[in-house]
């Protein structure tokens, strides 16, 4: 399903090249709950925006469902990224001027999808994040979980196969970030789809098929916690 | 599509109206002031030509002598001759009625049954007694006025009128009530007829008129028929169509087309603060930009959502402007008309028209200008990858990027277009070197960026020193956006230039203007027959031997007197003064010979101009007409064509065409015109100008209506006369300066915005409100300075140099440079207030954020 062989991704730093990532290989199959962790600088967040085709790769592969991203032009990354992967982020990252339900259906609407098929996908995943009375909310109504959790009905709404979050839980409180990591959880066990999620939180662990610790842009450690 | 559209591009506007309102006003403003040319320019066009066609009927062609002055009524029978021709004498004059202080009103003298078969004349009286009326209607002494007339001032068949002629005050009866038809409808109904002989009498001399109105035989073309008739008339004689644009006109007309240049500057102006706001508008919504393609918008349709928004707001900002425009337009409609009638009323505006091309036009201006503006930015931000999106709202740390390419570019342009303006600038079509001067301003709008990356970092030392912690950080926000601040600087910097350019023009024109007439004019006292208050060249004329009666009069010493007249030459309309030169020189030399005049004041010269030899021009006649002196220049007499050697090239602002000076005897045998427009008197000594001006007054009362201004009086007015037709251009220049604080305004709230998280942890770790709000400030002198420099520098060398050369190309007039100082303060007082003024609400936003929500901000 993802799969990464010997990637490096270089950024520059005034004149000098920075590897975020240093040659890394790695594949993730289809379903199960992978965790990324490792120190600040890792390589964690740019480890994920290349699994989710934000960024390409300097040198070496990334291979989506099978095909290299950087053999993608960016209309086929960008449908890709519609149709077959969700993105959660660290800071919710939802449109200030939408409500919560206009925030969920957003993949759709880009899809071009017709109001009734958009709510008929929208509805049942404001219920089963809990969020149906505050269907008609601004983002800044809501608390920062309840924020998080429009972002992982956003990321579940066009059906993906693939759902990558980075630090979900990187501004919330335990309690709050600990229901967000069953959501996700839960997403993986019951929806059969993969999810990988990067995360400083050690709590995380606790839900991991997989724990995949990352260390100056290089794979220190992979298997189960 | 239109789903993003509404729920991105609408709801953002409603969440921002202060940002989306800068963005659309810039575009307004400058369609406005584009517009209010355009209009200006069509409306006075299109009146003078229906004017035209009212007061001429049928009538395509006019008939004169070639010298211009009138022709005779025997031309009448040889034009007859030509078979299906309908011809007409004419006598027309706009005179005033001082008694009713009502004027200028056109005065037609008629032979009525040639005449309408030309013109329309309504009297509602049935046919079969119309006889009888025209015969009581055009007596002697009769006189027929419109109903809007009579009904203004309660006049019926029967009642008395006073109208000033050269011959005096002369008293007429109302005769008759045209209606609204024909040429009655001109000028408000300020339209009079009466019979030929009786204007004759009154106006000029028998058996002359002032031209032949003539409707070509049916299925002939006007242009055939005038050379047939011209062939039969002679030499003597000019046929022209009947509209053709007096040198007042094109005067008026060109003002308002110099006023279309000053709108595309503008325009450009507002250009740069669109182009400044959505680039800004882009950047700021970059993260809704990186959320959209990360989760799946294609480029095109984040790149069509953004230059739909702007194509949109660039509409709706045009609709305003247009709107606006029309308003203003209708000021400069009244001011040119105003100007153009001066001499002779010729356009009667009864509506200012925005035609359907203009309308269109304007709209797909302003349009463009916002789509090409938005088009840059948002292209910019499609060609980053979402994950680069998604990192690039914090930029606090970046470095200032660098623009030499752009800086290259730039001088390439400076380089090449001044090359171009230096060196080619007379050999320029009309325009051509305003377009370069436009060239000139795009180079210092590409080269700025770079030099302020420079100027910021040799003056955050400095401003660190004076300001402390604020003015570096003012200096190195400046330096770390420098292309935001250039263009915000440069649009300031442009309107600042048209004020300071305009400013220092009409000083240079006020100065050489005044200079002139004081050394010029050697009388104390001169006789108009018109309130040049009202009307600035005097249609109304004295007989020559009312100068005689005049210098009986206690406490005048000697008189000497001016015939002028309006000579075609070479398809313009030059001004040819007659002086009695002798009398002339006396005076100057009883007041003292200025420098100015020694250069003229010469025997041998005298005496060729007596001779009929030698005539003076005036320097812009020289220039527009190649006739350094020397050379030889022929002129069309009523005695036939007569050859005038160029003796010497004065400076003298009498008349846009040209003018020339010639010896008051010639003129009076070769024109075989004996009228005078001015009566020039000087006091004896001991005697006060208040005394002789009421001994004169007492004098002419009764017998003729005179205006009596001394030298100063008619400095004054000339000054007025400038400042008015400047005063619109003025109030365009406003509104570019208006253009200019939007700028600032939009880029100051934007930066403000953009700095919230490095504004919160300066707050932080311990900077005070009012040292954020001095921050923001500080920043915002910088620019209006910087603004304020390139505009007093902009100003004064564009002033010097392509208005200058640009009036020397159109009107022959080279005048000398005054460097307006006082308006240079004013210039940098703008700058100053602007500084302040548009500093207000952003360093009130800075300081008052919330320190814990603007360090969570993303």
């Amino acid at each position: 399903m993802i799969e990464f062989r010997n990637v490096r991704k270089l950024y520059p730093q005034g004149t000098r090249q920075i590897a975020a990532l240093d040659g890394v290989s790695l594949k993730i199959d289809r379903g199960g709950f992978t965790c990324l962790t490792g120190p600040s600088g890792s390589g964690k967040s740019t480890f994920l925006h290349l699994a989710g085709g934000l960024d390409l790769p300097t040198s070496g592969e990334v291979l989506l469902e099978g095909t290299a991203t950087s053999s993608r032009n960016d209309d086929d990354l960008t449908l890709l990224r519609r149709r077959r992967l969700g993105f959660v982020f660290q800071f919710f990252n939802l449109i200030p001027s939408l409500s919560v339900a206009e925030n969920v259906a957003l993949p759709l609407l880009l899809e071009g999808g017709r109001p009734a098929d958009v709510e008929g996908r929208v509805a049942p995943l404001l219920e089963r994040v809990g969020l149906a009375a505050r269907r008609a909310s601004a983002p800044d109504e809501l608390s920062g979980g309840e924020m998080q959790r429009v972002a992982v009905a956003r990321a579940l709404v066009a059906d993906p196969a693939i759902v990558l979050a980075d630090e979900p839980t990187g501004n919330l409180d335990s309690a709050t970030g600990r229901g967000i990591l069953e959501l996700l959880h839960a997403v993986a066990r019951e929806d059969g789809r993969t999810v990988v999620v990067v995360t400083h939180d050690p709590s995380a662990a606790r839900f991991a098929d997989r724990l995949v610790r990352l260390r100056d842009g290089r794979v220190e450690s992979d298997g189960t916690p | 599509m239109r789903r993003l559209l509404r729920l991105f591009s609408w709801r953002h506007a409603r969440r921002h109206p202060l940002r989306t309102v800068l963005g659309a006003a810039s575009v307004a403003l400058g369609v406005a002031l584009f517009v209010s040319a355009a209009v200006a320019n069509s409306t006075v066009l299109r009146a003078f030509e229906e004017t035209g066609e009212r007061l001429g009927g049928r009538a395509k062609l006019q008939v004169t002598f070639a010298s211009g002055t009138g022709v005779d009524e025997a031309a009448l029978p040889r034009i007859e001759a030509l078979p299906g021709a309908i011809a007409a004498p004419v006598l027309h004059r706009s005179t005033t009625l001082s008694d009713l202080k009502e004027g200028p009103v056109l005065v037609f003298g008629i032979d009525f049954w040639k005449d309408r078969q030309l013109r329309l004349y309504d009297f509602k009286i049935p046919s079969a007694e119309l006889p009888a009326f025209i015969a009581t209607a055009l007596r002697p002494d009769g006189i027929v006025v419109t109903r809007r007339f009579a009904g203004r001032h309660g006049l019926s068949p029967g009642s008395s009128l006073v109208l000033d002629t050269p011959r005096g005050r002369a008293k007429l009866t109302v005769t008759g009530i045209l209606e609204s038809e024909g040429p009655a409808q001109v000028f408000g109904g300020n339209f009079m007829v009466m019979g030929l002989p009786t204007a004759q009498a009154l106006f000029t001399k028998p058996g002359i008129v002032d031209r032949i109105d003539v409707a070509p035989p049916e299925g002939l073309d006007p242009d055939a028929a005038g050379a047939r008739i011209a062939a039969a008339l002679g030499p003597a004689y000019s046929v022209q169509p009947l509209l053709r644009r007096s040198a007042v006109l094109d005067d008026a007309l060109s003002r308002v087309r110099a006023l279309v240049v000053v709108s595309v500057v503008a325009l450009v102006v507002g250009l740069f603060i669109i182009y400044n706001s959505v680039s800004i508008s882009v950047v700021e919504r970059l993260r809704d930009i990186a959320i959209l393609r990360s989760l799946g918008a294609l480029r095109r349709q984040v790149l069509g959502l953004v230059l739909l928004e702007w194509t949109a707001l660039g509409f709706l900002g045009s609709a305003s402007g247009l709107a606006a425009g029309y308003g203003l337009a209708r000021l400069l409609v009244t001011a040119s008309a105003r100007s153009a009638n001066s001499l002779t009323l010729a356009i009667d505006v009864r509506e200012v028209v925005l035609t359907l091309p203009v309308a269109a036009g304007s709209l797909a201006v302003g349009t463009m200008v916002a789509l090409f503006a938005a088009l840059v930015p948002a292209l910019e931000a499609m060609r980053t990858p979402p994950a680069g999106l998604l990192g690039a709202s914090i930029e606090s740390s970046r470095a200032a990027p660098r623009q030499l390419r752009s800086f290259l570019v730039g001088m390439i342009f400076i380089v090449a277009a001044s090359a171009l303006v230096l060196g080619f600038y007379l050999r320029l079509p009309p325009y051509g070197g305003l377009a370069a001067t436009v060239f000139i301003f795009v180079g210092v709008a590409l080269v700025l960026p770079q030099l302020t990356v420079w100027a910021a970092r040799l003056a955050r030392p400095a401003l660190r020193r004076v300001f402390r912690i604020e003015g570096y950080l003012a200096a190195d926000n400046i330096g770390k956006f420098p292309r935001r601040t250039a263009l915000t600087t440069i649009a300031l910097g442009g309107a600042l230039s048209m004020m300071v350019a305009s400013a220092s023009f009409l000083a240079s024109l006020r100065r050489s203007a005044d200079a002139w007439m004081a050394e010029a004019f050697p009388f104390d006292l001169s006789i108009n027959g018109t309130d040049l208050t009202t009307q600035l060249y005097s249609p109304a004329r004295f007989p020559d031997a009312l100068a005689d009666e005049i210098r009986t009069v206690v406490g005048v010493a000697s008189v000497y007197t001016v015939a002028v007249h309006h000579q075609p030459f070479r398809d313009n309309e030059i001004m040819l003064l007659a002086v009695d030169l002798d009398g002339l020189f006396k005076m100057h030399r009883e007041r003292g010979i200025t420098d100015r005049m020694k250069a003229i004041d010469d025997p041998g010269l005298r005496e060729a101009m007596l001779a009929g030899r030698d005539i003076i021009v005036s320097e812009n006649f020289m220039h527009r007409y190649g006739t350094p002196p020397g050379s030889q220049v022929e002129f069309q007499t009523v005695e036939g064509p007569r050859t005038f050697r160029v003796a010497r090239a004065v400076e003298d602002y009498s008349w846009p065409a040209g003018m020339v000076v010639m010896e008051r005897a010639v003129y009076r045998k070769l024109w075989r015109d004996d009228l005078v427009a001015y009566i020039d008197i000087r006091l004896a000594p001991g005697s006060t100008p208040a005394e002789v001006r009421s001994r004169v007054a007492e004098t002419l009362k009764g017998n003729y209506t005179a205006f009596l201004y001394s030298p100063d009086e008619l400095r004054g007015i000339a000054a007025a006369a400038l400042d008015q037709a400047f005063q619109l251009s003025n109030v365009q220049v406003l509104i570019a300066v208006i253009i200019g604080f939007l700028g600032i305004l939009n880029t100051l709230l934007i930066s403000v915005l953009r700095r919230t998280r490095e504004i919160g942890l300066l707050r932080a770790v311990g900077a005070t409100r009012g040292q954020i709000r001095r921050t923001v400030m500080i920043e915002s002198f910088l620019m209006a300075a910087v603004g304020g420099a390139i505009g007093i520098l902009a100003g004064v060398a564009g002033a010097a140099f392509p208005l200058r050369l640009h009036t020397l190309q159109v009107t022959g007039y080279w005048i000398p440079l005054s460097i307006p100082w006082s308006w240079i303060g004013a210039a940098a007082g703008a700058a100053i207030a602007i500084g302040y003024l548009a500093s207000l609400l952003p360093a009130r936003r800075a300081s008052r954020l919330n320190v814990l929500d603007a360090i969570a901000y993303e």
